[in-house]
C-alpha cells in the first residue's frame, strides 16, 4: 500500500516507466538483519539521536563507516562493525509525497562512489529495456541527478537515448556543494551539535560527500581572496596536517575524476532525450570556505544564490551552455533543496513535463 | 443518515485519490464548533497556480496554489448527544507563498463539515513540504444555528505513518 497518488497519467499514455533516483540521505539505510539504523526524516526531527539501530553514540561511527579499496568502485565493507552489513532500504515519503505513486523509486547506498551506483543504474536500465520495458522517464533529485549524468557518460554512443525518453534534474549539485564541505570539514550537526566529530569521522569513509565537493576554488582567505590550487580541497596540501585525519588522496582522487565527468552533463545524452533541469534561486547558499591562519573556520553563505544547497551560478557555469539552456530557475516561496519535489508547483510542472512529447532515439 | 454522509465522504475521498495528481493522504484532527476533536482520515490535494514554463525559462515566482481536503472519520462529541459518531470533514482554499520562519504557505480556506453540520471560514498555515498545516475560523452550526469558532490540523500521514514511525510495510 502506498501513500502517495495513485494515477501517473503519463506512464498510461505513453507506456513508459518514471523512474525517481532520490538525493542523498532520502534512502533509508538497513542492516543485515532488516532494521532500519539510518532514518534521515526522523534524524532531522531528532527522532533517532538516542535509537540509530539500537546502538549508543560511541558505536555511530563505526556503523555508519565504509571501507574502500584504492582506487575500487565497490565498497570493501558496507559499515564497519564486525559480522555486519548496511543495505539501502526504502526510500522517505516526505519529500516524494507529491509524486504519483506510480514513480518507482530506485533506492540506493548514497554513502558510495557516485561512478558505482551510476553503473548500477545504468545496468538496470539495460536490463530492462532489453526485457521489453519501453524508454524510461528519469527524475534525478540532488545527488539522484548526478547519478544519470554519470550512468549516461557510462553508456555506449547513442545507447543512452535508447535507454531513456526523458530526464529531469532536480537541484543537482554538478559543481558541487557547501554542504559537502561541511560535512568533511566540521561535521554535519544533523546527528546533534555536539556530535559533529562522530558525523565528520564517518563522512570522510563516504566517497560521494568528496565528490560533491565544489569543483570551483570555494576556499577564500579572511579578505575573500581565492586561494591557489594547492590550499583549496582536492588537493591534500589544502587539508591542515592536524585536521586531515581521515582524509585520503585516493577519496580526493574519485573526487577529481568525478567533477570532470559531471562537467557539460549532456554530452553523452545523444539526440531524442528531452531534458528540464529544476534549480531554486531563492535561498541563502554556502560558496566559500575561509581560511585563517591556516585553519577552515567558517562557509559563507550568499543571500538567494541557489537552493540551500545548490550554488546557482557556479552549477551553470560548470555545468556548460547546454546546460544552462535547460535549467529553469524557481524562486519565490519555492521549498528548500531537501524538499524541492515537495514543492507543488515543481512537482506539477514535472509532472507536465512528463506529458510532453518525445522524439525517437537518435531524431533531434 | 449519519451512514449516508460517511459512506458518500468516503466515496468522494477515494475517486479523489484515484483522479488527483497531486494527492497524499492526510490524519487531520478538528474541532468544530467545540472543543470535542473529530478525527478524520483523508486525501490532501494541492494544485499549483503558476503554469508550467517553457525553455529557455526566466526565474518562476510561484505565489498561489489551492488546496483541498476530503475526510471522513469518527468525532467525540458528547455535548450533542452520542459518545462517538461518524463525521465527514473538508476544507478549499488558496494559499500564498510566505517566507516566515517555518511556516511557508498561508491563505484562506472554506470549510465544511457534517456531523456536526457546519461551514464557515479559516485561515490556514502550512509548514515546509506539507508535513502539517494548521487552521483556525469561525463556523455556522446549522444544528442549533450559532456562530462558533473552529480549529484544525492535519498532518501528512506518509511523514507521520512511514516516516516518523516507520509503520509502512514497504516504506512508501
Amino acid at each position: 500500500m502506498g501513500w502517495r497518488g495513485r494515477v501517473d497519467a503519463s506512464a498510461i499514455l505513453t507506456g513508459m516507466t518514471t523512474l525517481l533516483i532520490p538525493g542523498t540521505q532520502a534512502t533509508r539505510l538497513d542492516d543485515q538483519d532488516g532494521t532500519v539504523v539510518y532514518n534521515a526524516v526522523r534524524v532531522e526531527v531528532g527522532l533517532q539521536k538516542n535509537d540509530l539501530g539500537g546502538r549508543p553514540i560511541s558505536e555511530w561511527a563505526r556503523l555508519l563507516s565504509m571501507e574502500h579499496a584504492e582506487g575500487v568502485l565497490d565498497p570493501v565493507r558496507t559499515t564497519l562493525e564486525p559480522g555486519a552489513e548496511l543495505r539501502p532500504g526504502s526510500v522517505v515519503v516526505t519529500p516524494y509525497q507529491l509524486f504519483p505513486h506510480a514513480y518507482e523509486e530506485w533506492s540506493y547506498d548514497w554513502r558510495a562512489d557516485l561512478r558505482w551506483n551510476a553503473i548500477r543504474l545504468l545496468s538496470e536500465l539495460r536490463a530492462r529495456v532489453a526485457g521489453g520495458e519501453g524508454r524510461f522517464n528519469l527524475i534525478g533529485h540532488s545527488q539522484g541527478g548526478l547519478l544519470i549524468v554519470l550512468a549516461s557518460k557510462r553508456a555506449n554512443p547513442g545507447e543512452f537515448a535508447r535507454l531513456v525518453a526523458r530526464v529531469v534534474l532536480v537541484g543537482a549539485p554538478l559543481a558541487g556543494t557547501l554542504r559537502a564541505v561541511e560535512a568533511l570539514v566540521f561535521g554535519h550537526p544533523s546527528l546533534g551539535e555536539n556530535q559533529r566529530g562522530v558525523a565528520r569521522q564517518m563522512a570522510r569513509t563516504w566517497p560521494s560527500i568528496y565528490q560533491m565537493l565544489p569543483a570551483w576554488r570555494c576556499v577564500v582567505d579572511e579578505h575573500g581572496t581565492t586561494l591557489p590550487e594547492g590550499e583549496q580541497l582536492l588537493s591534500m596540501t589544502g587539508w591542515p596536517s592536524d585536521d586531515a585525519g581521515g582524509v585520503t588522496e585516493d577519496m580526493l582522487s574519485r573526487a577529481r575524476k568525478t567533477q570532470i565527468l559531471l562537467h557539460d552533463p549532456f554530452a553523452n545524452f545523444g539526440p531524442g532525450i528531452r531534458v528540464w533541469t529544476v534549480m531554486g534561486v531563492n535561498k541563502d547558499t554556502g560558496r566559500t570556505l575561509v581560511k585563517k591562519d591556516g585553519r577552515f573556520v567558517s562557509i559563507s553563505m550568499e543571500k538567494k544564490s541557489g537552493d540551500s544547497l545548490a550554488h546557482y551560478a557556479e552549477t551553470l557555469k560548470w555545468g556548460g551552455e547546454s546546460f544552462s539552456f535547460t535549467v529553469v530557475p524557481y524562486g519565490g516561496g519555492t521549498e528548500a533543496h531537501a524538499m524541492l519535489c515537495a514543492d507543488e508547483t515543481i512537482a506539477d510542472h514535472i509532472k507536465h513535463f512528463l506529458t510532453v512529447p518525445v522524439p525517437e532515439p537518435g531524431v533531434v | 443518515m449519519r451512514l449516508t454522509t460517511l459512506v458518500v465522504a468516503t466515496s468522494v475521498t477515494v475517486v479523489a485519490s484515484a483522479q488527483a495528481q497531486t494527492s497524499s493522504p492526510r490524519l487531520n484532527v478538528a474541532m468544530v464548533g467545540d472543543w470535542r476533536p473529530a478525527v478524520t482520515l483523508g486525501v490532501f490535494w494541492t494544485k499549483t497556480l503558476t503554469p508550467p514554463p517553457t525553455l529557455p525559462a526566466a526565474i518562476v515566482e510561484s505565489h498561489w496554489s489551492l488546496r483541498a481536503l476530503l475526510s471522513a472519520g469518527v468525532t467525540f462529541a458528547a455535548p450533542r448527544g452520542y459518545a462517538i459518531d461518524m463525521t465527514g470533514f473538508g476544507y478549499f482554499g488558496a494559499l500564498r507563498d510566505a517566507e516566515l520562519g517555518p511556516i511557508n504557505r498561508i491563505g484562506p480556506v472554506v470549510v465544511g463539515s457534517v456531523n456536526p453540520n457546519a461551514a464557515g471560514l479559516a485561515a490556514r498555515v502550512e509548514a515546509s513540504a506539507r508535513v502539517a498545516g494548521l487552521q483556525l475560523g469561525w463556523v455556522r452550526v446549522f444544528e442549533d444555528d450559532t456562530h462558533r469558532v473552529f480549529g484544525g490540523l492535519d498532518v501528512s500521514f506518509g511523514f507521520l505513518a512511514c516516516d516518523i514511525l516507520q509503520r509502512c510495510r514497504d516504506g512508501t
